[in-house]
């Protein structure tokens, strides 16, 4: 490709993110995860507001960005709370949950203007993710009381969600690259210190913990996690890479729920990760014998992204049969099941290394 | 309101990531690099000591976290600085405080806190500023002691 096609191939590849109308259901169990974390922020201000040692934040030292007339008065934010839980329960239900995704990530950043020691990257990334989704069809699936549209919808700001993931991670691995005591494990060697206890009290073995806080170990888990942030910016966006990118992306953030005490940005970003999946619910199909392959059931059971259709037939052989129409068996139909199920995947990369060791591929007695 | 055309989408998301990369660009001019995304800036900490300058220039260290102090007509009152500071600002005296947002945020967060409590102490008129000493430790490596002065 030549350097002139190439601002025509981005232009083209933009218009198609732009425009493209696909299944929305991954987009409606993004929403209910994100309401449920909307639901928790309102109950974490109702507990401070209860809180006597805390109680409505005006009333002691606050930081606000804006002026301070700005601040709500005591009554003024109670009812934003209210706000906060009323939005948050419809966008769990899904009835008005687009308006109530902004009100909720509005209201979210409002607080945090009103004082900065509000302020966590978990917040305004929760903000920034709520105000995209609000402009995404996340109301056509798992509704209160209304049966699902199935129908394909602009997924245009799904895109925009998957942009957003990779600008935070240009932004805060760029960031730790560019700080020669990130880079060099300063930091982490203190943070890890830091947090020993912690890690050690969730089953880390001290000998671990231990090397982690030596300068060689503190260094390489720096660079491990500034190269780690960087490559997933881009390999969750190569179809070739997409899966690997979301493995690495998995562990690297339950990595570090394990290792400090953000679990709330984890579960965002795992959340979000949903929609890297190709939006096609029933894409792939199984077929199988309903009497001879109870493991269907399990497949079934664990398919909460609809990724499957299932046919069933007597005296079928089990086939997975893929996007693109390839029959598949064996260790190769294992590693096509392994890499679409949530709970499975955390061991999809030894199933497709498996299904691609050239003695099974060769192997005459291959699954039937 | 919701449902943008392909013209729609196209501002939206100019609008929208051309904001962040503002507040990304400039996240270094805020003491507490907010909405950078700049995760796990810092593993620091500062230790706070705050006295209070009195009429003639007098530095009281407030022990404890308490002072007494008399208002314009004489009477006595019992301050208390935990309770007008509170967690996550720098609640406790004397004691290292974690700074997960940094030493410079942590500063901004002890000034504008000795504001605060000036600014809200008014039975309190023998103290004429504020004056921190704060120790910090950033990333391991111990700083120089600083000096803060916030006056009435």
């Amino acid at each position: 490709m030549s350097a002139a096609a190439l601002p025509a191939r981005i232009a083209a590849t933009l218009r198609t993110l732009r425009d493209q109308e696909a299944d929305t259901f991954l987009l409606s169990i993004a929403r209910v995860g994100f309401g449920l974390l909307f639901v928790n922020e309102a109950w974490l201000a109702t507990q401070q507001l209860r809180n006597p040692a805390f109680g409505f934040f005006g009333d002691y030292f606050h930081q606000p960005f804006l002026p301070e007339a700005l601040v709500p008065s005591e009554g003024a934010y109670e009812a934003l709370v209210v706000a906060q839980w009323v939005a948050g329960a419809l966008i769990v239900v899904g009835r008005g949950a687009r308006p109530a995704l902004l009100v909720a990530a509005g209201s979210l950043v409002y607080t945090m203007l009103c004082d900065r020691l509000w302020f966590h990257h978990y917040r305004h990334t929760m903000a920034a993710f709520g105000t995209l989704l609000a402009f995404a069809p996340c109301d056509r699936h798992l509704v209160l009381g209304r049966a699902a549209r199935s129908e394909a919808a602009p997924i245009w700001a799904q895109h925009a969600m998957k942009a957003q993931v990779s600008v935070m991670y240009l932004a805060s691995g760029g960031s730790k690259l560019l700080d020669a005591d990130w880079r060099g494990g300063l930091m982490m060697r203190g943070m890890v210190a830091g947090f020993a206890r912690l890690v050690r009290d969730r089953g880390v073995p001290p000998e671990i913990v231990g090397a982690l806080q030596t300068p060689l170990g503190a260094s390489l888990l720096a660079k491990g996690a500034i190269s780690t942030e960087l490559a997933l910016a881009v390999l969750l966006w190569w179809p070739r890479t997409r899966r690997l990118g979301l493995w690495i992306g998995l562990f690297f953030h339950l990595y570090i729920s394990l290792m400090t005490p953000v679990q709330l940005f984890t579960a965002e970003m795992l959340l979000v990760y949903l929609l890297f999946a190709t939006p096609d619910s029933g894409g792939r199909i199984i077929r199988y014998d309903p009497k001879r392959h109870a493991i269907v059931n399990v497949i079934e059971g664990l398919d909460w992204l609809r990724r499957f259709k299932l046919e069933p037939k007597g005296g079928a052989s089990l086939v997975v049969v893929d996007r693109g129409g390839e029959e598949q068996r064996g260790l190769r139909a294992a590693a096509t099941v392994f890499g679409a199920l949530p709970v499975p995947f955390v061991v999809w990369p030894a199933v497709a290394l498996l299904s691609r060791l050239p003695l099974r591929r060769g192997s005459p007695r291959r699954a039937p | 309101m919701l449902e943008l055309g392909p013209r729609g989408r196209t501002w939206f998301c100019a609008v929208f990531f051309g904001s962040e990369a503002l507040l990304i660009a400039t996240a270094s001019m805020r003491a507490d690099r907010s909405y950078g995304f700049r995760m796990f800036p810092e593993a620091s900490s500062v230790t706070l000591h705050v006295s209070r300058r009195l009429e003639g220039g007098q530095l009281v260290p407030i022990a404890g976290g308490h002072w007494q102090a008399r208002d314009c007509s004489g009477g006595v009152h019992e301050f208390v600085w935990s309770k007008m500071v509170r967690w996550p600002a720098p609640s406790r005296l004397d004691t290292p405080l974690g700074a997960s947002y940094g030493v410079e945020s942590e500063l901004g967060r002890a000034r504008d806190a000795m504001r605060w409590v000036l600014a809200h102490t008014p039975d309190d008129c023998e103290t004429r500023a504020l004056v921190a000493r704060i120790e910090a430790k950033k990333n391991g490596r111990v700083l120089d002691p600083m000096e803060l002065e916030v006056t009435r």
